[in-house]
């Protein structure tokens, strides 16, 4: 029997539906922000389109340098006369309408290409965060309200195109706790600083849940469904894609399963020891550390047993505290001067006041001590 | 059944806090032998209902995470992180389980799976919230909320937080921050005393007592 926990299968209403679902292996794939990040940032890049100033912008005049003795600069200067332009420096990066230094070109290199493998990496380490719910909450998601992590909704509700309509959808996220991200999202709708607005990007928002559906089992009607609630994100289990799983390079995004994509990832992705079924020449990455939790390491009894024991005798250090004055602070006194305790409880301080003024040396004493 | 599920986790858990780590290869349950040496306990499974073991195990069984790992990812950037130039390039953190309201791994509320947050409730009271360690996966109900009324006196809130989180053995080293921040959040509540009108001094009191007589 494998030891796998189980994942709760949530119905249309949000409460458990009874069934349950064994984790699938890719939720144990190592966690690499690193990974994400770089094949993310690739990835960004792969939707862009060329663009480049004009090939004749700032050379469109016949200037020519004046050459030396003019006293002006060599630069080359605009023939003619009869209008101000005449006589104004061209073609150069520092010239009033001069070419720009180092015109773009559209034969910039703008796509990357990015190791499959590291792709599949990527993703599979994005999925396995969109398990954690700290990572979900460090992403920003509101998910106080989710039954649990990963959120799994039998595909009954999606069966028959039950969730055709916008209404649907929105009732059906509300239920399994998805509302209050889905009214993040709505309330975060800003217009765009900068340039932005113009170029078809004319608002910024939050991103909210991720739905992932099985196209065969669950039907595409629900992508209509939820196309239009802000934020929210259909993708088909065969097709997960990094820039909607981290967005922005970061891991943590909330996903929305339908049970049969949820059972399907098995098949896409296999495990570590188990090839996946569609894709060619795949395992699933292993951990390199088999435990991460570093406090459980430390105590561990392996460590512990060959851990030299601490130095020294315990002492604290006290650092920034008031300094006592030893003369009014009796225990500060002692710790200084053992023998004060002796010298106040035999009031040897006073002694020789009881006992009166000492003796005056006899007069033989000073005939001696000025002898000679 | 369930008192043999209690026995199989109460010693699951004991293996686990005396042997750093741990890889089920079987979890079905529970016919148990334990050998002489206490690191090598071998579990026999027969079948038991799994479904029952899996919200206990949920969390130990994903060894891929642990909170020190979701710290070190989370810690250059996170939504709850404030990071401004000014002050001298403090951060801080938004997080309702942080106390001190500091981006700090000790006081991370989102990253630790134990955290306390404690904040104002209506009419002068406070609000405290833990997390509770048993579904960590289940955040709608991984809270625990516990209010005091306005009218119960300082020290009896702070002694009750204190009963709550560090007494309890959950987060004793949060006892200082917890008790400031209800003492903060209760001083904050109180009404205002409205400044004293200012009295008039001088020859403008002179006139004053003129044209009073």
């Amino acid at each position: 029997m494998a030891t796998r926990p189980t994942v709760t299968i949530a119905s249309h209403d949000g409460t458990p539906s009874g069934s349950t679902h064994p984790l699938p292996a890719v939720f144990k794939a190592p966690i690499r922000p690193d990974i994400v990040q770089t094949v993310h940032a690739g990835m960004a890049k792969n939707k862009r389109q060329p663009y480049a100033v004009s090939e004749k912008a700032g050379h469109q005049t016949s200037a020519e340098s004046w050459g030396t003795g003019r006293a002006v600069a060599r630069i080359p200067r605009v023939s003619g006369g009869g209008t101000h332009r005449a006589g104004q420096a061209a073609f150069g990066n520092m010239c009033r309408s001069g070419r720009m230094f180092a015109p773009t070109k559209v034969w910039r290199k703008w796509h990357q290409k990015i190791n499959l493998g590291q792709k599949r990496f990527a993703t599979t380490s994005a999925l396995a965060a969109s398990s954690v719910p700290s990572l979900l909450l460090a992403r920003g998601h509101q998910i106080s309200t989710v039954p649990e992590v990963p959120l799994v909704i039998a595909s009954k509700a999606f069966e028959g195109a039950a969730i055709a309509k916008t209404s649907a959808a929105l009732k059906l996220l509300t239920a399994v706790g998805a509302g209050p991200d889905v009214s993040k999202v709505r309330a975060s709708r800003k217009l765009r600083a900068g340039k932005g607005k113009l170029r078809g990007r004319r608002h910024r928002q939050r991103r909210g849940p991720l739905i992932v559906y099985h196209p065969d089992e669950d039907g595409k009607e629900l992508v209509r469904a939820f196309r239009n609630i802000p934020g929210v994100e259909t993708s088909s289990v065969f097709a997960l894609n990094l820039l909607q799983l981290a967005p922005g390079g970061h891991l943590g995004r909330f996903i929305v399963w339908t049970s049969s994509a949820f059972a399907a990832l098995d098949e896409i992705y296999g495990s570590t020891t188990t090839p996946s079924a569609l894709k060619k020449d795949f395992l699933l990455p292993s951990n390199v550390v088999h435990n991460a939790d570093i406090s459980r390491l430390i105590n561990s009894s392996e460590v512990q047993a060959v851990v030299r024991p601490a130095k020294g005798e315990a002492k604290t250090k006290r650092a920034g505290v008031q300094k006592k004055n030893p003369l009014k602070n009796k225990q500060v006194l002692l710790r200084l001067n053992p023998y004060a305790k002796a010298f106040s409880e035999e009031k040897l301080g006073s002694k020789k006041l009881e006992d009166g003024k000492p003796e005056r040396a006899a007069e033989s004493f000073a005939k001696v001590l000025h002898e000679g | 059944m369930h008192d043999q599920l209690d026995y199989f986790l109460t010693l699951y858990d004991s293996y686990l806090r005396c042997n750093g780590y741990l890889s089920l290869s079987a979890v079905g349950a529970l016919l148990f032998s334990t050998e002489p040496s206490p690191t090598k306990v071998v579990l026999r499974f027969d079948l038991i209902s799994i479904a029952e073991l899996h919200f206990k195990m949920t969390e130990h069984l994903q060894s891929n995470v642990s909170q020190d790992l979701v710290w070190e990812i989370c810690r250059p950037n996170n939504a709850f992180l404030v990071k401004r130039k000014s002050g001298g390039g403090s951060q801080f953190s938004r997080d309702p389980l942080n106390l001190m309201n500091k981006h700090s791994r000790k006081y991370a509320g989102f990253v630790n799976n134990k955290a306390v947050g404690i904040h104002p409730a209506e009419k002068g009271g406070v609000t405290l919230a833990t997390k509770k360690t048993k579904h960590l996966n289940r955040p709608a109900v991984n809270k625990n909320e516990v209010s005091w009324s306005g009218q119960k006196s300082g020290p009896k809130i702070y002694k009750g937080i204190v009963n709550y989180t560090a007494k309890q053995g959950y987060r004793a080293d949060l006892r200082q921050e917890a008790v400031a921040r209800a003492s903060a959040i209760r001083e904050s509540q109180r009404p205002k005393k409205e400044d004293p009108e200012p009295k008039i001094r001088g020859s403008k009191a002179k006139k004053a007592e003129e044209k009073s007589t």
